[in-house]
């Protein structure tokens, strides 16, 4: 079994250097490296960190064009690379100890439940979660800070995301609250951060990951707890927390 | 793009005044309906540029030089990730190769953009020799298995130099060289220079030398000689071509794409049992500017890296019936050998350089095979 993650760096080194800890601390997995910082020392951070476990399978850098961009060139390189599952860190995301193996029982736990599992994150926020199970969140939305997808799940998301944002794929909230509400008849209405206080704000592309894959019968799981965080902000300031534990 | 039998291939960030060498050579040797010339142009690359190819055009040269985005609908047309072709690169150099190889050429000449045509009478032709079927030549060898062209060449002052990417560690080793005559197929020419050589940073800084001229008759590289191998002033085959992928860069370790390309193609053909021709046509090379310091600072990885790979590509065997097999197998044998040498400059981040390299190398064979 073959797991890749696309680790995407644009300059703030410090949290590249925090988050990097984090990932090198296990192993397993495969990285590939895009980086699209601007600065010297962004730039020059690529080959002077000092790495025990992390084993790239490629290493990209000068990749302009934003998330979007390194995101499909990631997961592409992944997906033709071979690998079973695909994922996608961003540079600003800490991990505590043992997140990868705790990211990885959520694909067992979803079988167990006789769900199809297409993504999994180990960034557990509570405003994200669909419905609660007894050790694990399904999530309508898994963000692309920290997210793990099946190679199933990672080719729909191009297709049905990335690849068909020339063709006016758009995601905002109200589509989100649209498709959660007759579906499931949860109402998102109430959620700060979908909305933050706009009555249709247009949202990034990630927030479409769990969407889509349930459209296609996939779940999107979240670990309970939380085995992932953001750096740079805290998630009070989206009227929102992580899910179990302490960051 | 029509078809043409020889294809010349240049990247430039400059105004391509080097073209009209090559185009005067090319009508006075008469070659000029069966040429195409292929300019990649970098995002640096200025208007003036396309003026004078546009200029050439109309003059009756077979030319193109795609802006940026046509490069990438090319690349994307033939199935090649843009991605995996840095910009402000001379490893768009591969995308001409691509476009020579579309154009159904079988000579594709490689040429870096300070190297003028020295307007030899038969500078095409010597070229071309790489589609001919056998050829006699003295070929050259010597007891550690490296040749030095550079000894080749009158140079001033007199002293030993040794080409860019040649390992130190095979520097003053050659003695025993001697010369037999011998009749092979030639698949690849390594054209010399008069004017400055190609040597590496660290020899420009303690002992630069100019070339006077060729002092030898062209010769074949002995059979399993050794010598680094530029995109200077070189030409191939067409069925080389799926061997000869520029080399990414990265990681701290740059300006030798050519050298890792060069030593990978000249593997496969050692296992293909096709030679390689030294000496004309002589091209003048009129550097661009340097900061020598600079370049060595960027050299330093990968000269310590050779050290240790050329000794690993002398000792291999490759298998397979084809070049496109046997640099598979080379990809292979790499992302084998990669973590297994030691030494403060293999870090993970080179484990990973390589794995990047060996994928594309992969991806390379691919998008050959696919235009045929």
């Amino acid at each position: 079994m073959k797991i890749g993650f696309m680790f995407s760096t644009k300059d703030r080194t410090e949290f590249t250097l925090q988050s990097l800890k984090g990932i090198d601390a296990e192993g397993g997995f495969d990285l590939i490296w895009i980086d699209g910082s601007k600065t010297q020392r962004g730039k020059e951070l690529l080959g002077q960190i000092e790495l025990h476990n992390c084993h790239f399978a490629e290493i990209h850098h000068d990749i302009v064009g934003g998330s979007t961009k390194a995101i499909i060139l990631g997961l592409s390189r992944l997906l033709s690379l071979g690998y079973d599952y695909c994922g996608i860190i961003e540079n600003d995301i800490g991990f505590k100890q043992g997140w990868f193996s705790k990211l990885m029982e959520l694909f067992d736990m979803g079988d167990r439940d006789r769900l199809e599992v297409g993504a999994a994150t180990i960034r557990t926020i509570a405003s994200r979660v669909l419905a609660y199970k007894p050790d694990y969140a399904v999530m309508y939305n898994v963000g692309a800070g920290m997210v793990l997808f099946t190679a199933k799940a990672a080719k729909i998301v191009l297709d049905n995301i990335y690849y068909s944002i020339e063709k006016g794929f758009k995601i905002n909230a109200q589509l989100l609250k649209k498709f959660y509400k007759e579906k499931y008849g949860v109402d998102l209405t109430t959620v700060y951060e979908v909305w933050m206080e706009k009555p249709n704000r247009s949202l990034g592309y990630d927030w479409a990951y769990a969407m889509e894959l349930d459209k296609c019968n996939l779940s999107s799981l979240g670990s309970i707890p939380f085995m992932a965080y953001n750096l740079d902000y805290n998630m009070a300031k989206y009227h929102t927390c992580y899910v179990g534990g302490v960051e | 793009m029509s078809s043409a039998r020889i294809s010349l291939v240049v990247t430039t960030i400059h105004d391509g005044a080097v073209l009209e060498s090559y185009c005067r050579q090319a009508e006075l040797e008469g070659v000029k309906e069966e040429l195409i010339i292929i300019v990649i142009p970098d995002r640096k690359s200025p208007i003036e540029l396309f003026g004078r190819c546009s200029l050439l055009l109309n003059s009756g040269f077979n030319i193109s030089c795609p802006t940026i985005d046509e490069q990438k609908a090319f690349l994307r047309r033939i199935g090649f990730v843009p991605d995996l072709i840095p910009y402000d690169s001379d490893n768009r150099r591969n995308i001409g190769y691509l476009m020579a190889l579309k154009s159904g050429a079988e000579t594709i000449i490689s040429i870096d953009d300070d190297n003028y045509c020295m307007g030899a009478e038969n500078t095409f032709r010597d070229y071309a020799i790489v589609v001919e079927d056998e050829i006699t030549l003295r070929a050259h060898y010597t007891e550690n298995g490296w040749i030095n062209f550079i000894e080749s060449l009158e140079i001033n002052p007199d002293v030993d130099v040794y080409p860019r990417g040649y390992p130190y560690n095979k520097r003053r080793k050659g003695y025993g060289h001697f010369a037999v005559e011998e009749t092979a197929p030639v698949r690849l020419n390594v054209g010399l220079w008069v004017g400055e050589p190609d040597l590496d940073a660290m020899t420009w800084l303690v002992s630069p030398v100019q070339v006077k001229t060729f002092m030898a008759r062209p010769f074949l590289m002995g059979k399993n000689m050794w010598s680094p191998i530029n995109t200077q002033n070189t030409s191939l085959h067409r069925d080389l071509m799926a061997s000869y992928y520029y080399v990414k860069m990265g990681v701290g370790i740059d300006r030798f794409g050519d050298i890792f390309s060069g030593y990978f193609c000249q593997k496969c053909m050692q296992h293909m049992g096709d030679r390689i021709r030294v000496g004309t046509p002589i091209a003048v090379h009129r550097r661009n500017r340097h900061n020598y310091l600079d370049d060595l600072a960027k050299e330093f990885r990968g000269v310590l890296i050779l050290e240790d790979l050329v000794e690993w590509l002398q000792e291999i065997k490759l298998t397979g019936t084809t070049y496109e097999e046997a640099y598979l197998c080379l990809a292979d044998k790499l992302d084998v050998q990669i973590p297994q040498f030691k030494g403060f400059v293999w870090t993970k981040w080179i484990e990973g350089y390589f794995r990047q390299v060996t994928n594309c190398m992969r991806e390379w064979v691919k998008v050959c095979k696919r235009i045929g």
